[in-house]
């Protein structure tokens, strides 16, 4: 049943779209991923232009993490100071990177820009969890008990920081400097590659501040669902290739799809999954990078010059 | 007197050798002055219909030109070169006030007519009068094929139907990616290679439906667009988060 994109100005099947929304929402569930970083390469590779599966996904991206930020405030495990702090850097991230995206864009190189961005992001995030889970298989295989990883203190220079506050829920007194530039760095990355960036965001909150384990994920969804909603909105302002009803369809998929991703999970062998989710995100890195190596069958594109560009 | 009569019969004279050599009169209508087309159809036609007075009777060679005309935007044709090892859009010509639809009808192939120099029939000839300066001549046969593909630029010889020899019509297609506006067609009666009567009718496309909704709300109201799509995003969200709750 074709449906006709008003934006991305395309008829794509619409069980394809629920189908996509669906894996990449089954995906993210099971490993509890924003999927941001999954579907925006998925809908580049269908054909979508790049603008519209960009600023799309973060309407998708709001709606896959509402339920979790709702439940995780619900439950109480969310630092709402820090986040404040995160989504006042993470606003300014996404102006800038909605601005450099339309600049690009008029450009011309924001295919370029947005497969260089990929490669990279996906290249190193897949070569870490590839190596990372490789090892937890073969130590679950060699039935070791895991080694418990050293717990090292904040890097030094985040505690020399000025302007000191005191996060209670997080039991932390830093300086909101880093708070501010980690939102900031995921805004823009956000803005510009079509990604939440929960991905990256829990991983700086754990290794650089020392967020502790129970309200990481909850203040990272808070900063995702407020991010990601500026964002959309700035896109929706600026470049206007926000396709509600293509986001729409993923957004019915992923919330369907995550909720059996969330209990599969609970039942299936997480190690030899991980390995899997690795080997998936290695092979979009290097599709990107044959897409930037091997010469197109069609070197000239055609594209209308639409508002605020040329 | 006498000179009087013999300066008005040299201008009757004037005026019938004009009138049955230069003077064929075009009229035209169509099948629907308001194209609605929904978005989700692949696409529908509207015909043109004409009528030439008087008939070209004796002109051994003589056809119809049909020229479609849409709304105009600009347009950038990119290529892809390798730089630096990289594949990446290099160059690029731009081309303004290019016509989002440019058709042309015959109602013979116009070399048979005579007609191959004329610019209004030449696409290639369109593309070079819109480019900007600065850009490369190489990529008006490229932006040429690309709008033909789009199926934003059409030529189709024998497009034109004679139903009678003074009566014609055309069949337009109009794609499901058409732009919305006023679509300007012009008849050419062309006899021995040269133009010898012109016609014009025009007509509206207006996508409509939700997705031509939405599309309008989008370039017309960003802000409230913007609103509305957070929206539904989070409600999205909460109800799927309520519905899945174990």
């Amino acid at each position: 049943m074709p449906i006709y994109l008003p934006i991305a100005e395309l008829s794509v099947d619409l069980f394809f779209l629920l189908g996509i929304g669906a894996a990449i929402g089954f995906i993210s569930g099971l490993f509890g991923v924003g999927g941001g970083f999954l579907l925006t390469p998925m809908l580049l590779f269908a054909g979508v232009p790049a603008p519209v599966a960009v600023a799309s996904v973060t309407a998708q991206v709001v709606a896959s993490s509402t339920s979790g930020a709702l439940s995780y405030f619900r439950r109480g495990a969310m630092d709402i100071k820090m986040g404040g702090y995160l989504v006042l850097g993470g606003v300014f991230g996404s102006t800038l990177g909605v601005w450099i995206f339309g600049v690009l864009s008029a450009l011309g190189q924001l295919d370029l820009f947005l497969s260089l961005g990929y490669l990279l992001l996906l290249g190193s995030v897949g070569s870490l969890m590839f190596v990372e889970s490789l090892r937890a298989l073969i130590r679950s295989k060699n039935q070791m008990t895991a080694v418990r990883r050293r717990q090292p203190g904040q890097a030094p220079w985040v505690q020399r920081l000025p302007m000191r506050t005191r996060f209670r829920k997080s039991q932390l007194y830093i300086s909101i400097i880093p708070v501010v530039l980690i939102g900031f760095a995921i805004g823009v990355i956000g803005a510009l590659l079509g990604i939440g960036g929960g991905f990256v965001l829990v991983p700086a909150l754990v290794y650089l501040l020392r967020v502790p384990g129970k309200v990481v994920v909850g203040t990272s969804l808070l900063h995702l669902l407020a991010v990601m909603a500026v964002t959309c909105f700035l896109h929706a302002l600026q470049t206007q290739s926000v396709d509600t009803l293509l986001a729409f369809c993923l957004m019915v998929g992923s919330v369907a799809g995550a909720q059996f991703g969330a209990s599969a999970g609970q039942h299936l062998p997480g190690e030899r999954l991980r390995v899997l989710l690795a080997v998936l995100i290695l092979a979009i890195a290097i599709r990107f990078g044959l897409g930037l190596l091997l010469e197109p069958a069609q070197p000239f594109t055609l594209s209308q010059l639409g508002f605020g560009e040329g | 007197m006498n000179r009087l009569a013999g300066f008005a019969g040299l201008i009757l004279t004037l005026l019938t050798c004009g009138f049955a050599w230069a003077q064929a009169e075009v009229t035209m209508t169509n099948s629907d002055p308001v194209v609605a087309v929904h978005s989700n159809f692949r696409g529908q036609a509207v015909t043109l219909f004409g009528t030439i007075d008087p008939p070209p009777g004796e002109a051994e060679n003589y056809g119809v030109v049909v020229v479609v005309q849409g709304p105009s935007t600009d347009w950038v044709v990119r290529e892809k070169q390798r730089q630096f090892g990289f594949v990446l859009n290099a160059a690029s010509a731009r081309y303004d006030r290019v016509p989002g639809y440019y058709g042309v009808f015959s109602s013979r192939p116009l070399a048979q007519l005579g007609l191959e120099a004329l610019p209004q029939f030449d696409l290639e000839a369109l593309a070079a009068r819109q480019r900007i300066e600065s850009g490369d001549q190489t990529f008006d046969s490229k932006f040429v094929q690309l709008m033909r593909a789009a199926d934003r630029f059409s030529m189709a010889e024998r497009g034109v139907v004679m139903l009678t020899p003074s009566a014609f019509s055309v069949r337009v297609p109009i794609a499901s990616n058409a732009t919305n506006g006023l679509y300007l067609a012009r008849a050419f009666v062309v006899a021995d290679g040269e133009i010898v009567g012109e016609g014009t009718t025009r007509y509206t496309v207006r996508t409509q439906g939700f997705e031509r909704y939405v599309a309008d709300l989008a370039r017309s109201n960003p802000a409230l667009y913007g609103f509305a799509t957070i929206l539904v995003a989070l409600l999205t969200g909460w109800v799927g988060g309520v519905l899945f709750r174990r």
